[in-house]
């Protein structure tokens, strides 16, 4: 199955990259970030517990492997509670909102400070030594 | 086995100290934090707000305290009523607290406990607590942070229901507390009786007795607390008719209190185990939760004797090894050729209390319980033989192990091991600085992100609380547990672990139990408070105000339930039909819910939303500086939802 996963990307990104190519509304990618619930696992800003701020590899390299990503996630009906991320059909995100919806995530950024100008981080940094005082 | 002194009867408790003392003493840990500024301070609490209950004078803040005393000589009813008795075996037992929102059927106890003895209201002293369920939090908070329990007192079969999720957690998070349920069979409300209160949650108690004359009471108390201090640790119930509180005790004679037995093991496998441990390549010690602060030295002891490396649990729940000491860590070689679990798995031997399903046998009836308590479904990850396990309380055997060790010490092994522990110690420094720079650098991410990140909620507070004696209360599952390699959990209370059920609504009131703890111990209390939690339970926040808890809370106020919002999302997502209406029945917006107003209702200092994170560090200042000069402070921090 592992041999097979990038072949199955391929046949649908060639299905799938003509059609994602009209103009895009950033406005309408930000709506469904917060309607669609991203923000749950990658944050108000994309910088969240899983991350997606600033990501050029992987699925955010291109619109089109985006809209597969969204597309080829678990369907399974869970027996146990799960946080993964869900699959969205195109009757729920279709190809347009998909585009929307990457060129918003696309602008988001986070470009936090180095260590050194971060006071707290140095400070624990600076001060970082096995205490041995204990009870 | 052998007989354990039990060390809590014995106890060098600390010198009671009146509030004003405290606010003394905190004032040189307060020049730590600096001065603050207050010019961006929402500040919001102001003290003695308009009522109509007046505000307390002076000398009811007197003897709140101890200082005024009542009246020595007694021309009522009763010369010496039988709650006199039932408080001083509490006395005798060193119950420091004992919580409670009051009640007709408690209420001769009650008198007693704020009028008798030399310092009345004093072991235990009365902590007014705004609902049952906070009550046993608050117990269930302390216990983790003594390893001895205090006591609560609820009325009849209603105040008992109250308690009884927060009973089920302490239950399975072994945890002792001493229930004391009052019963008046000539009430006239007939339904606050019955004839077996206790059966209400006998399948999640450790034991319960209704005895029936004031000197079985007296028996019964002594019995309750042993019950609950020996493993597995959990509540216990002593059901306790009006009649024999009130009643007159004439000459009665407080029972003589005999210590608990710990079932340890034999001195055959100790010899064993020492045996190993001395002629091990490279031992290991995996350390879990122990019972009390003595338990930790021991283990300590006995690490530093056989020079083995130390795996501890102390960044998931309180009483395990310090996490910083020379030997916790993989160490310089992790081919481990044998390990000794202490209430732990080891792969060689594995010395484990009795599980709660061992005491649920007996308790767990099915016609009134759930038909048996259960062990969590995630099995251990380890070998599940269980031939190498041995069930006996791991905290009492340690010292049979060291007094084996030594005898077995020879000079060549000592030398060994003295260079086996500097290796230890060199490597897991060299690990530590290696992983923290890690760490660091994960914290960065999203480090101006507005909402405020938990890495950063969690990073610029550390320097701060650094160099105090700090306890974080509040299980951190839902806030990403960003104190772990980046904290030190070095006390027996550094992390007090999670809920005990996952049951919703503990945080506030574990978290006023540790500020009970940490209350004259010139020690703080940090609470980084779920919303969603705290609007189970949020009277905890009066009590905090009322006894002056040193108690920090920090709301990670990512305004919703969020791991149902997950949760349902992702059901949405399989099932196609959308995720875009997951905020129903999840959320908690239209109108959001302002904490900090919240917490000035109940007398608790508080700033914010502060959804600005430059704003972090100065507000954590001015709280910290409230909390060492002794009173609790709360920060509403919108935040980031994981």
């Amino acid at each position: 199955m592992k041999k097979l996963t990038p072949l199955i990307f391929l046949l649908a990104l060639f299905l799938y990259g003509p059609i994602i190519n009209s103009a895009t509304n950033m406005e309408n990618g930000a709506s469904l970030y917060l309607d669609h619930g991203c923000y749950a696992c990658h944050g108000y800003n994309g910088t969240g517990r899983h991350p997606i701020a600033n990501n050029v590899s992987g699925i955010m390299s291109s619109e089109a492997l985006f809209t597969i990503f969204l597309r080829l996630r678990a369907d399974i009906n869970p027996m146990t509670p799960s946080n993964s991320m869900p699959n969205y059909s195109a009757a729920v995100i279709n190809d347009k909102q998909a585009q929307d919806l990457y060129a918003y995530i696309k602008t988001l950024t986070d470009n936090p400070p180095q260590i050194e100008n971060i006071p707290a981080l140095k400070d624990i940094l600076d001060n970082a030594n096995r205490k041995t005082e204990y009870e | 086995m052998i007989i354990i002194k039990d060390s809590s009867k014995n106890k060098d408790f600390k010198k009671k100290v009146t509030r004003r003392l405290f606010l003394g003493t905190s004032a040189s840990a307060a020049a730590l934090i600096g001065s603050t500024s207050n010019a961006n301070s929402q500040t919001t609490a102001k003290k003695n707000p308009v009522a109509s209950v007046p505000a307390p004078s002076e000398s009811q803040l007197d003897r709140d305290v101890g200082t005024l005393k009542p009246p020595v000589s007694i021309e009522r009813a009763a010369q010496r009523p039988g709650s006199d008795l039932m408080v001083q075996v509490l006395k005798d037992l060193n119950i420091e607290f004992i919580a409670a929102n009051p009640a007709s059927s408690f209420e001769g106890l009650q008198e007693s406990i704020i009028n008798y003895g030399s310092m009345p209201n004093t072991m235990p002293e009365l902590i007014t607590a705004l609902h049952e369920e906070s009550a046993v939090d608050m117990a269930h908070g302390y216990a983790k942070c003594e390893g001895a329990p205090m006591a609560v007192m609820l009325h009849g079969t209603v105040g008992l229901q109250h308690a009884s999720m927060a009973i089920y957690q302490a239950y399975h998070d072994k945890t002792p507390v001493i229930i004391i349920v009052g019963r008046d069979d000539k009430f006239f409300r007939q339904e606050q009786t019955a004839n077996d209160i206790a059966g209400l949650t006998r399948a999640f108690t450790k034991w319960d007795a209704q005895p029936t004359s004031l000197k079985d009471t007296l028996v019964a108390i002594q019995r309750a607390y042993k019950e609950a201090i020996t493993p597995p640790m959990g509540p216990t119930v002593i059901v306790i008719d009006t009649e024999f509180q009130k009643e007159e005790a004439g000459e009665l004679k407080i029972p003589i209190y005999t210590p608990p037995i710990f079932k340890t093991i034999n001195k055959k496998q100790a010899k064993k185990i020492a045996q190993n441990l001395m002629e091990a390549k490279n031992p290991r010690m995996q350390v879990g939760k122990l019972r009390t602060p003595e338990g930790i030295l021991n283990a300590i002891k006995l690490a530093e004797l056989s020079g083995c490396s130390v795996r501890t649990a102390a960044t998931n729940l309180s009483m395990s090894f310090p996490e910083r000491h020379p030997q916790s860590g993989k160490g310089n070689d992790t081919n481990y050729d044998y390990v000794l679990g202490l209430e732990s798995d080891g792969a060689d031997v594995s010395i484990q209390g009795p599980s709660l399903l061992s005491n649920a046998e007996n308790r767990d009836l099915a016609e009134i319980g759930f038909g048996f308590i259960r062990d969590p479904v995630i099995p251990p990850r380890r070998d599940l033989s269980g031939k190498n396990d041995i069930t006996a309380d791991a905290e009492a055997s340690i010292p049979i192990i060291i007094e084996q060790f030594k005898r077995l010490q020879t000079q060549e092994a000592l030398d060994k091991i003295s260079v086996r522990i500097l290796r230890h110690e060199t490597a897991n420094t060299e690990n530590y600085e290696k992983e923290l720079k890690k760490t660091l650098e994960k914290k960065r991410k999203g480090w101006d992100s507005s909402p405020v990140s938990l890495a950063r909620l969690y990073s610029e507070l550390w320097p701060l609380i650094r160099d105090l004696d700090w306890c974080l209360s509040s299980p951190t599952v839902f806030s990403s547990r960003h104190h772990v390699g980046l904290w030190d959990h070095n006390k027996p209370y550094s992390y007090l672990g999670m809920h005990g059920a996952g049951g919703i609504g503990y945080c506030i009131g574990a978290s006023a139990g540790a500020g009970l703890a940490a209350k004259d111990r010139n020690r703080i209390v940090i609470n980084i408070q779920c919303d969603g939690d705290l609007n189970f339970t949020p009277g905890s926040l009066w009590t905090a105000a009322h006894h002056k808890l040193p108690l920090l809370t920090i709301m990670h106020n990512n305004r919703g339930y969020h791991q149902e919002v997950m949760y349902l999302h992702y059901m949405a997502g399989v099932r196609g039909r959308g995720s875009d209406r997951m905020h129903i029945g999840t959320t908690l917006r239209e109108p959001f819910i302002d904490y900090a107003k919240l917490a000035e209702a109940y007398g608790v200092q508080s700033e914010g939303p502060i959804e600005d994170p430059e704003q972090l560090a100065a507000a954590y200042k001015r709280g910290i500086k409230t909390v060492l000069s002794g009173e609790p402070y709360l920060i509403d921090v919108i935040t980031e939802p994981r």
